[in-house]
């Protein structure tokens, strides 16, 4: 097959409308790399649509064009970057140009490097390589947030506004690098979020819940609808109903999938390349020692089909692929861009990520959970005395340098004497990450990933990933409350 | 062309809003509004001496809103090409087709148009190339490794950055409305981090501007960072306890951005706010001022007009705690039977004080006495509709007005409707972040979580 359907799309909407072909993208990256030792193209051409419901209407809509290239010249530990929204060859000299003036800034002579482009196959199956917004037809969107708003207000009497996004992206990248690679992907991302505020006796509350992956609309399937609804639903209730919760420390059981935040910010960013090539990681140096119970496992891993994090090749051509980062408790891997690989002697592991074509690519996770343990989750909650139960999380931070990490629950109980009982505010959870994994007590059987609404930030640059684990306790974390 | 960043002229943009209202009217839509974008800067950063990264920007982007008879539909496009321009208005017309109509939908009444309100100066040419922000750069390195440490105290690692853009808009309606609008941004920022018998401790200090000579000096970014990372070695926690905290200007900005959102139209016609319906009501201590100015001189968040063509004005939010005014769009004003406050694009600039003057920053340690001195707000959030607010904090513990120890690792939380009635003292030490300025706040009735 010498053209694979990702390469198709690339063709078609970012090649051929511009004239341009591998040998007219060979002489470009020839002159973008001038002083340097590596260079890549990035190009992107993204189209999403919105849908919201407001007020028991569908009443806004938006559509969005999003379309450019981002040049890059690496030097050692240098970087020179200029990105333009023009694909037509001058505009590519042009941009090519700047960067070049940028590298003999930083010192780089030009030498001349010999690229020739070889178009690489794709055939990875996790993601269908499809236009979410090909139809015309917006009575699919409009109907979809039309039950949203009805099966939302007979979930609950309670329910005073109902508001919904429902959004579906096409996005087809176009990789070409001075080691003569040329690779495409095609990604498409569809995500449901709702929002419920709930009243009772003057007093009102609000929840939300979303779902989302790695296809079009059809992959939102009816069952996940509903259940993101009654999602929503459940946590005005639980907020309206939320009493001050205990301040301090003390044991917390997390619930299955979005909690898994835990180990994106308590694990994942400290073993990100660049933190641990520039030594401001908690973890640096720490490779290969035991820094957790033997039933810890954690992993981040780019290839499990139609999640949200996941990548055919990552924004460096790297395919997405399985990397573990704890294994048995062990610290065992980091995960690796192009760059902070190649410097610190190891390969690169999928992890190469970018917000789009204005930003520069550095290691990011993917999606990264904590493998299931042997646990009854009842068992779990029932071994503690007092302490937090939270199923269900708003996010979350980390420092990387201290490790020290918080995230907050939008749902959250109290737990007495082995029983979930009455529901707390929103709390917000503090720990130091290798102290967190220390305490870690018991882990269950019932491993989840997100709904497909996780994102996350890092140097201003926001991307879809996915977090997961199973029921988790912690013996010991700070735990935000008044009482 | 108008400068080195911005690759767009001004008749550009208006020929490429025009063109897409017209093609809309054209397609069926009654009305229509399009705003464009053109713009660009430079980014270079530092890293222990060695440059690191180079960044060249260079941003487009066409918006356009159409309506017919309550039905709305929109489209943006990054690139200005025909076919794109085509392809927003057919998307943007055909979403007004399938829209459900909401009444309230529609362009700015026309009475509210901003035509001739006088620009607030935001534009200064940046004038410097790559090489010369290089130079700058490294300036600030040395004076970062210039700088006086504490004993005992090594810098691992230390990142200095400096960017400059500058943006030029047009905003044209099938009303009749057309105003173009330059603006500039220049920013400055340094990150340390501090080692100490094998501790690590980061911080980052920033300066944001429109023009050079309203930039924080390098010695100020210097020492704020490098005393801030220095100063949370040795970081602990400290017992739960329920009392006064003092919130740094830093910090204190967490308490504007809840009161606005509070204050957002949408919130309020949701009635999904801690502040909802509270127009005309004593929320906050009645000493408490918060003022929103849209005309000041090169403020970061100054403007003629917001994105629908409308002015705002200077006005009191809050005044001696009572609320008198909402942020409204002309939708959201239309659903809760006002008139649009201009703030389509968000709030202006705000500044948050008080008539019970605090005094300097050491004067409000003295006011706090003992208890907790918030410098770094990690995590948390507040829920928007019952104002429960929780959140990771870190600073410093406080006795008798005099700095302790360094604290990390606890939680702070509260209840914003109360915390903005036990307003005890707002300080003199006012600093200005983004749009938001104000100084030290004092507030009672906090809860501490950390040690059991």
């Amino acid at each position: 097959m010498n053209n694979p359907p990702s390469m198709d799309w690339a063709r078609r909407l970012i090649l051929h409308p511009n004239q341009l072909d591998e040998v007219e993208l060979s002489r470009a990256l020839e002159q973008l790399a001038a002083g340097a030792d590596f260079a890549d193209m990035f190009f992107e051409s993204t189209k999403s649509r919105e849908w919201r419901l407001d007020n028991g209407k569908v009443s806004a809509g938006r559509f969005s064009i999003g379309q450019g290239l981002g040049s890059r010249a690496v030097r050692g530990d240098q970087v020179s970057f200029a990105h333009t929204g023009d694909f037509r060859p001058e505009a590519i000299r042009s941009a090519h140009r700047t960067v070049q003036a940028l590298t003999r800034l930083g010192g780089g002579v030009a030498a001349a490097p010999s690229v020739s482009l070889v178009p690489q196959l794709t055939d990875h199956g996790l993601y269908p390589r499809k236009d979410p917004l090909a139809s015309a037809d917006l009575l699919p969107w409009v109907q979809l947030l039309e039950k949203v708003d009805m099966l939302a207000r007979a979930a609950h009497p309670g329910v005073r506004q109902v508001n919904a996004s429902l959004s579906s992206s096409h996005r087809v990248v176009l990789i070409a690098n001075t080691d003569g690679q040329l690779v495409a992907d095609v990604r498409p991302v569809t995500r449901l979020f709702i929002h419920i505020v709930l009243e009772r006796a003057g007093t009102r509350a609000q929840g939300s819940a979303g779902v989302g992956g790695r296809y079009g609309l059809e992959g939102l399937e009816d069952e996940a609808v509903a259940s993101t609804i009654s999602q929503a639903v459940r946590v005005a209730t639980v907020n309206l109903d939320a009493r001050p919760a205990p301040g301090g420390v003390m044991p917390v059981v997390l619930g299955p999938g979005y909690a898994g935040v835990l180990f994106h910010e308590a694990v994942g960013h400290g073993l990100e390349g660049d933190h641990h090539r520039k030594g401001l990681s908690a973890f640096a140096g720490r490779m290969g020692e035991r820094i957790a119970p033997e039933t810890v496992t954690v992993l981040d891993d780019g290839s499990l089909p139609g999640r949200l994090g996941s990548l055919g090749v990552d924004d460096e051509g790297t395919p997405g692929q399985r990397n573990a980062l704890i294994e048995n408790g062990v610290l065992t891997g980091l995960m690796q861009d192009r760059l902070n690989a190649r410097l610190m002697n190891m390969r690169p592991t999928g992890n190469a990520r970018r917000q789009s074509y204005a930003h520069l690519p550095m290691p990011r996770m993917t999606n990264t959970f904590l493998l299931a343990g042997q646990e009854d989750p009842n068992d779990i909650v029932a071994s503690v005395a007092r302490g937090i139960y939270a199923p269900r999380m708003g996010g979350g931070q980390v420092d990387i340098t201290s490790g020290r990490f918080n995230f907050t629950a939008v749902e959250a109980y109290l737990i007495e004497d082995g029983k979930i009982t009455a529901p707390v505010n929103g709390v917000t959870l503090v720990g130091v990450g290798h102290e967190a994994l220390r305490h870690i007590r018991a882990v269950g059987h019932d491993w989840a990933l997100d709904e497909g609404i996780a994102t996350c930030g890092k140097a201003g640059q926001t991307v879809s990933v996915s977090v997961g684990q199973p029921t988790l306790r912690i013996d010991e974390m700070v735990v935000s409350g008044s009482v | 062309m108008l400068s080195a960043y911005i690759s767009d002229s001004e008749a550009d943009l208006r020929a490429a809003s025009q063109q897409a209202v017209e093609l809309a009217l054209r397609a069926g839509a009654k009305d229509a509004s399009a705003s464009a974008f053109s713009g660009g800067g430079l980014q270079i950063g530092l890293r222990d001496g060695r440059l690191e990264t180079a960044m060249r920007s260079g941003h487009r982007s066409l918006n356009l809103t159409v309506f017919q008879e309550g039905r709305v539909g929109a489209a943006s496009t990054t690139t200005l090409d025909p076919e794109a321009i085509q392809r927003l208005v057919q998307e943007a017309v055909s979403i007004m087709r399938w829209a459900q109509p909401d009444a309230d939908n529609g362009l700015a009444d026309a009475m509210d148009l901003a035509h001739d309100v006088p620009h607030p100066p935001q534009y200064e040419p940046v004038s410097d190339d790559a090489a010369a922000m290089a130079e700058e750069a490294q300036n600030m390195q040395r004076a970062l490794h210039a700088v006086e440490k504490p004993a005992g105290t090594e810098l691992r690692t230390s990142e200095v950055g400096l960017s400059c853009s500058e943006t030029l808009s047009v905003m044209l309606t099938s009303s009749g409305f057309c105003r173009a609008s330059l603006g500039s941004s220049q920013a400055r920022w340094c990150s340390v981090t501090a080692m100490r018998d094998g501790a690590m401790a980061r911080d980052y200090a920033q300066s944001m501007a429109r023009r050079r000579s309203d930039l924080r000096g390098t010695d100020w970014l210097v020492d704020r960072a490098v005393q801030g990372a220095a100063g949370q070695l040795g970081a602990r926690t400290v017992p739960s306890v329920t009392g006064l905290v003092l919130f740094s200007p830093r910090t204190a900005q967490a308490l504007i951005e809840d009161v606005v959102g509070a204050l957002m139209g949408a919130a309020q016609y949701r009635r999904a706010s801690f502040l909802a319906g509270a127009l005309g009501d004593l929320v906050a201590a009645d000493h408490i001022d918060l003022i929103e100015d849209p005309f000041e001189p090169w403020g970061l968040a100054s403007g003629a007009y917001d994105g629908e063509g409308v002015a705002g004005s200077r006005r009191p939010i809050l005044d001696a705690g009572v609320v008198k005014g909402y942020f409204l769009n002309s939708l959201n004003a239309r659903r809760l039977g006002m008139r649009t406050t201009g703030n389509a694009s968000g709030p202006y600039n705000l500044t948050l004080s008080s008539r019970r003057p605090g005094g300097d920053g050491l004067a409000m340690r003295r006011h706090l006495g003992t208890g907790l001195l918030v410098t770094a707000i990690t995590g948390g959030r507040t829920d928007p509709a019952t104002g429960h607010w929780s959140r990771a904090v870190e600073g410093y513990w406080i006795e008798d007005g005099v700095q302790q120890f360094p604290v990390a690792g606890i939680t702070l939380s509260g209840d914003m409707r109360t915390m903005l009635r036990e307003i005890i003292h707002v300080g003199d030490d006012v600093e200005r972040f983004g749009a938001f300025r104000t100084g030290s706040v004092l507030v009672d009735a906090m809860h501490i979580g950390g040690r059991a």
